[in-house]
């Protein structure tokens, strides 16, 4: 029974980190919060789902998903960030403008696919169950954390080991320095939200599948997870969003089990607020980003 | 006709302008030295030649063409190194990587690249022992070394040193001169911002005093050097 919590929540857990990886890689590298991000979320799952149910395979739609994601976060920069970038707006401002962004998407998506929950067909979702000891599951839900995963460890190996990650972290870490070295800082802004969307997409595809619902305000379910996940991580470790998406998908399913279905919330947050206060930075405090 | 060329420019922090119409120009192959006391402007200049502060009047001409209306980056690329004031480290970045940020503007393919790290590596060997430590962890003197060595491997045609002794001990001091004067040995071109400017003056071949926004006296590193009011206005007596 705790085996398989642990399971669903490790389940859970990858999408919510997948999620915060791309919420917390635009806080690190821009200081601004992207309340945009749940909406490019959302507008994946539909794009995934439109595919899919014009009968192209999943992975196929999958893909497609994440490019129109990483597209939509390049324009939303270009929108919504950029023009108050130029005229040094602090922080607040930019809050506002993703929200407008937010709401358009939103809207748009409203519009074109109207207020119903949206299934995926159920063939897509069948696959032969598997058991590990007492643990049980679908080779389905095995593929979607093996995706989840899959691509932190290609976010890992970018900003670890390429000239995009490096140029990345260097604007993260100062702007100026990195401008004087000959990095072209607007160019690796607009890299910084083709990735953060594209993984922001991903974790939308993976929800959209995992509960077999896409709606046009399913970004709302978890956009505050996200950002309570962001400031768990410390705010702009990468590393740390990863981790605080674990932690909060484990302890939803555990709270499931221990306290019942509707304190879940309640529980996940009261844990995220304890580890806090004893450690206010964070699990892993701004500086992870930087090294990770 | 001079490598770097610059002709009145004016340029400040918002309504604030710092700088009335400087004009000054670098020799290709030579070294050119910017005295002044604090305040008068000097990391102002730099910073609006690399435009990271805008310029609202003015022109900048580098290697023949105008430079004036591009972004920092386009500017670097052309081949204008600046090593600002305070450093500025990618304090989590490793040394290594320092380098590798600095030199991907290079051209030239990888292995030359790795070539040159590995030259830099032997030739300032604190760099080389603490290759892979995080650059915010090195000493100021360390720092700086680093700071040069990333213009160096960039391969610039001309270099902005923005008070490269700053704060660092005598022996230090020393041997940031040294990498300068070898710098020139090697041909590049240099404007050198200097609060030792005894120092930058015995190196320069010409050397401009900048007052409150403007330059208020021009000729060769020698000829300042002798001149009184300089000396104790700049020199301590
Ligand atoms: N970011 C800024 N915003 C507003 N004013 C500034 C800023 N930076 C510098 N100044 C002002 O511009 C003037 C010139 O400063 P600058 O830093 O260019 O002088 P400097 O000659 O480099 O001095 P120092 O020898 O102390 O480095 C000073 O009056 C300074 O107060
Ligand atoms: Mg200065």
């Amino acid at each position: 029974m705790l085996a398989q919590q642990l399971a669903n929540g490790i389940f859970l857990g990858a999408t919510y980190a997948l999620f915060a990886a791309g919420y917390a890689l635009i806080f690190g590298v821009l200081d601004i919060l992207n309340l945009a991000h749940a909406s490019i979320f959302m507008v994946a799952a539909f794009v995934c789902l439109t595919i899919v149910l014009a009968g192209f395979p999943l992975w196929l739609g999958f893909l497609v998903a994440l490019v129109v994601a990483g597209l939509i976060g390049v324009i939303l920069d270009r929108v919504a960030f950029a023009p108050l970038r130029r005229r040094n707006a602090g922080t607040l401002v930019p809050l506002i403008s993703s929200i407008g962004f937010a709401i358009v998407v939103e809207a748009v998506i409203r519009g074109i696919y109207g207020v119903n929950d949206r299934q995926f067909p159920e063939a897509v979702r069948t696959a032969p169950p598997l058991s590990l000891g007492p643990v049980t599951f679908t080779l389905f839900d095995l593929a979607i954390l093996g995706a989840a995963l899959a691509l932190m460890l290609v976010l890992a190996y970018v900003m670890r080991a390429t000239k995009i990650g490096r140029d990345i972290r260097a604007v993260a870490e100062d702007r100026i320095a990195a401008a004087l070295l000959g990095v072209d800082i607007e160019k690796t802004i607009a890299l910084t939200f083709f990735i953060a969307s594209a993984l922001g997409g991903a974790a939308g595809v993976l929800v959209g599948l995992q509960y077999n619902s896409v709606t046009f305000d399913m970004g709302g379910r978890i956009e505050l997870k996200g950002l309570a996940v962001i400031i768990l991580g410390g705010m702009g470790s990468v590393t740390g969003a990863v981790l605080g998406g674990f932690i909060l998908g484990v302890t939803e399913t555990l709270a499931i089990v221990f306290v019942g279905s509707s304190w879940r919330d309640a529980v996940a947050f009261g844990v995220m607020f304890l580890i806090l206060v004893l450690r206010p930075g964070g699990i892993l405090g701004r500086r992870a980003l930087r090294t990770a | 006709m001079a490598l770097l060329e610059i002709d009145g420019l004016v340029a400040g922090y918002g309504k604030i302008e710092v700088l009335h119409g400087v004009s000054l120009a670098l020799d290709e192959g030579s070294l050119c030295a910017i005295v002044g006391a604090n305040g008068a402007g000097k990391t102002t200049l730099l910073r609006a030649i690399s435009a990271i502060v805008p310029k609202s009047g003015g022109r900048v001409r580098f290697a023949g063409s105008e430079i004036g209306a591009l972004p920092t980056h386009a500017i670097v690329r052309r081949g204008l190194a600046h090593v600002p004031e305070g450093r500025r480290m990618l304090p989590y970045m490793t040394v290594e990587e320092n380098l590798l940020v600095a030199s991907a503007i290079r051209r030239d393919g990888r292995a030359p690249i790795a070539r040159d790290i590995a030259t830099i590596f032997e030739r300032f060997p604190i760099l080389g022992a603490r290759r892979s430590v995080a650059a915010g962890s090195l000493s100021g003197g360390e720092q700086q070394v680093l700071a040069m060595a990333r213009a160096i491997v960039a391969r610039p045609r001309a270099l902005l040193l923005d008070e490269p002794s700053m704060g660092l001990a005598p022996k230090l001091v020393a041997q940031v001169f040294e990498i300068v004067r070898e710098e020139r040995a090697r041909g590049s071109s240099i404007l050198l911002v200097e609060q030792n400017a005894r120092a930058a003056l015995s190196l320069a071949d010409r050397a401009y005093v900048l007052e409150r926004g403007r330059i208020v006296l021009e000729g060769t590193g020698a000829e300042l050097l002798t001149r009184e009011d300089v000396t104790a206005a700049y020199l301590g007596g």
